[in-house]
């Protein structure tokens, strides 16, 4: 059962904190242009989960108590938070005194256009939403997933246990009892399992529930928010040419379902897993992060720091999405490169993919040879 | 000639493994193409050539190129599944939907233009497949999202706290998904091997499970051994003693596409399998193999040992 308390606890967590921490963007792009509440929540879960990556990797290896890596992360957001709460009120406070935010209604063909188009895209979108949230849709990779999950939420372990069948792993063969073992080692360099199961743990719901009805509630609008300011940049703040952007790609959304890595099917059948979430968001938002790089302007440390989230978050979302997240990281860094006549550029923006590297090294080959698997 | 044909047919099959029957890699080819021939007199799109056209050359060359030389080369590389996924890095639904929009956005008038869109949502959907169905999408029993029945087997074997069990593998996934007090004797580590790979008696425990007529003997000793509690049967193909107890005609988990035929040697094992009304229900009397009935639960029967 979803009690008050739960729903309370998911609001603050999936909405209140990322947008907090969102604000943090605004030290960033200090002179930047607004991105509004799309851009300011989803740097937030950028944020939220490149903090996770960096604490999660590490205590994991040295099999650190759970109780550790889940205060030590609610310790860095508060901090967090607390740095950007003078920002929120500030970015409330504009929201609200926006010039120009009503003129969408005013009566002419052209906005009536654009509002037609927006209703027709939000209707689909809120479609999409409650088809995800309404019906189920089992997917076996879920045993190992929320398996990992619950152990983090039930039992305080963290990769600790076979999720498959409830057994400690290790104690044969000279592999020591309770390391991440087989397809675990996976799981210690991306732990999006643990990261699924602190997040049952705040909010006092058990990772299924937490996954197969609470989450898409928020991830398929954030995987449309990035969508939205991938757009709003690509047509240079045209609103009706993004809505219809919107409208056509929600579209697709439906009728991709051609296979299981179709953007469709990761969207609307498994956007809870780690690797769906990388595909519908963070890959998105790091194709959006080298749009906002213009080749005039140079490069800035901001905009690094930027890609160095992204690429954190995918580590921590999935190796498949580490090993994307770098081949589209080298693609754009290059292109970038070339047109600013800038070497070292390449250097800088390529150095953003050493997370990914790491992972794919670590899980594939340092944890390996450490348990003798 | 042996390396470049084994290199061409693993490039048609990773754009296969990705595409199947749907035509968006087509679109989004002639989207990329368009938007590298086109050109404004101010000189507008170049922004959209290196924001998308050059990346996406270079993608493509990674991805169609780059990954099955490596792999037709070395042996060596990533996996089919994770190759597959390096198309997400072209955005690919991005891209097509950026085309159409600039597309649609150079027609003048309103109306010019909800035609457009009307007939670009039409070409797009007709582009790809729409399963939004029965099969895919059922209707949720719980907010678990995991099947009622399977879940009322939970709730009764954690009455007493905590309890080991052996289940048809397709059911597996939904145990330790709800409690982690409940424990299995396999899962998928004894199918297609995953996490780790499971005893080999294990396997052989889930291949008999997998038959309608498993050997009860070799899952009773095995299920001593490993201090199992109860079993779970799936009516809807089981059959002890040629009993078929299916009345409710309850269909089979879409997700098994084996064989389920036993061997005359193991269907003798259970032949004098008797079945027992009890007024509530009707089950197999497996008593002859220390299971003793606990209770019906849809399509599945439930046993203690």
């Amino acid at each position: 059962m979803i009690e008050g308390i739960n729903i309370v606890l998911v609001f603050i967590w999936m909405l209140v904190i990322p947008f907090i921490l969102g604000n943090l963007e605004s030290l960033l792009y200090r002179s930047g242009e607004f991105t509004g509440i799309a851009g300011r929540i989803s740097f937030g879960y950028a944020l939220e989960l490149a903090v996770f990556c960096l604490l999660s990797v590490p205590l994991i290896f040295f099999r650190a108590p759970y109780a550790v890596l889940k205060w030590s992360f609610i310790a860095c957001i508060a901090v967090l938070c607390a740095m950007s709460v003078p920002l929120s009120v500030k970015t409330v406070k504009s929201l609200f005194s926006r010039e120009g935010s009503g003129a969408l209604w005013r009566g002419d063909r052209e906005n009536r256009l654009t509002l037609t188009v927006m209703a027709a895209a939000i209707f689909i979108i809120v479609f999409q939403t409650a088809l995800v949230v309404f019906t189920m849709h089992m997917d076996a990779d879920d045993a190992r997933f929320v398996g990992e999950a619950l152990e983090v939420a039930q039992q305080g372990t963290m990769l600790s246990v076979n999720p498959l069948t409830g057994e400690v792993t290790g104690g044969y063969d000279g592999i020591p009892k309770g390391v991440p073992v087989g397809e675990m080692r996976k799981d210690a360099a991306s732990p999006y399992p643990v990261f699924l199961g602190m997040l049952s743990d705040l909010t006092a719901l058990n990772p299924a529930v937490l996954s197969h009805t609470v989450l898409p509630v928020f991830l398929i609008p954030l995987s449309y928010a990035v969508f939205y300011l991938t757009g709003i940049t690509l047509f240079n703040r045209d609103r009706q040419k993004t809505w219809i952007f919107l409208l056509l790609l929600s579209v697709i959304m439906l009728f991709s379902f051609e296979s299981e890595f179709a953007p469709g099917y990761t969207l609307l059948n498994i956007i809870w897993q780690g690797r769906s979430i990388a595909e519908a968001v963070f890959l998105p938002l790091l194709f959006y992060a080298f749009l906002r790089i213009r080749p005039e302007n140079g490069i800035k440390a901001q905009d690094i720091l930027l890609l160095l989230i992204i690429n954190l978050d995918c580590c921590l979302l999935s190796g498949t999405a580490a090993i994307v997240a770098a081949v589209m990281t080298l693609a754009y860094s290059f292109v970038k490169a070339c047109a600013m006549r800038s070497p070292a550029s390449l250097v800088i923006m390529g150095c953003t993919i050493l997370p990914d590297l790491f992972c794919l090294v670590y899980g594939q080959y340092i944890l390996k040879a450490m348990y003798r698997l | 000639m042996g390396f470049l044909k084994e290199f061409v047919l693993d490039i048609i099959h990773l754009h296969n493994e990705y595409t199947s029957t749907a035509m968006y890699i087509g679109v989004y080819f002639v989207t990329v193409f368009i938007l590298a021939f086109i050109q404004k007199k101010d000189g507008g799109f170049r922004e959209l050539r290196i924001n998308i056209v050059y990346p996406a050359l270079l993608m493509l060359f990674v991805i169609y190129f780059l990954l099955p030389f490596i792999k037709s080369l070395t042996d060596l590389g990533l996996d089919d599944k994770t190759r597959a996924r390096t198309f997400w890095a072209l955005t690919p639904s991005l891209i097509i939907a950026l085309g159409f929009t600039l597309f649609i956005s150079t027609l003048d008038g309103t109306y010019k233009r909800l035609a457009a869109i009307a007939a670009a949502a039409v070409i797009l959907a007709f582009c790809g497949e729409f399963k939004i169905n029965n099969n895919v999408f059922q209707k949720s029993e719980n907010l678990y999202k995991l099947p009622g029945p399977l879940l009322a087997v939970a709730d009764e074997v954690l009455k007493e706290g905590g309890a080991r069990l052996i289940v048809p593998y397709e059911t597996a996934h939904v145990f330790r998904q709800y409690s982690t007090d409940i424990k299995l004797l396999y899962g998928e580590d004894a199918t297609i091997l995953r996490v780790i790979p499971a005893r080999r008696e294990f396997i052989k425990a889930c291949d008999q499970m997998q038959t309608e007529a498993p050997d009860l003997g070799f899952i009773k000793d095995i299920a001593k051994e490993n201090e199992v509690d109860y079993i779970l049967f799936d009516s809807v193909y089981h059959r002890f003693g040629g009993h078929d107890l299916n009345f409710d005609g309850y269909t089979e988990q879409a997700d098994f596409a084996g064989d389920r035929s036993a061997s005359e040697e193991y269907k003798q094992i259970t032949r004098d399998v008797k079945l027992i009304d009890d007024g509530e229900n009707i089950y197999w009397d497996l008593s002859g193999f220390d299971m003793e009935y606990v209770g019906t639960y849809g399509q599945y029967l439930l046993y203690r040992f």
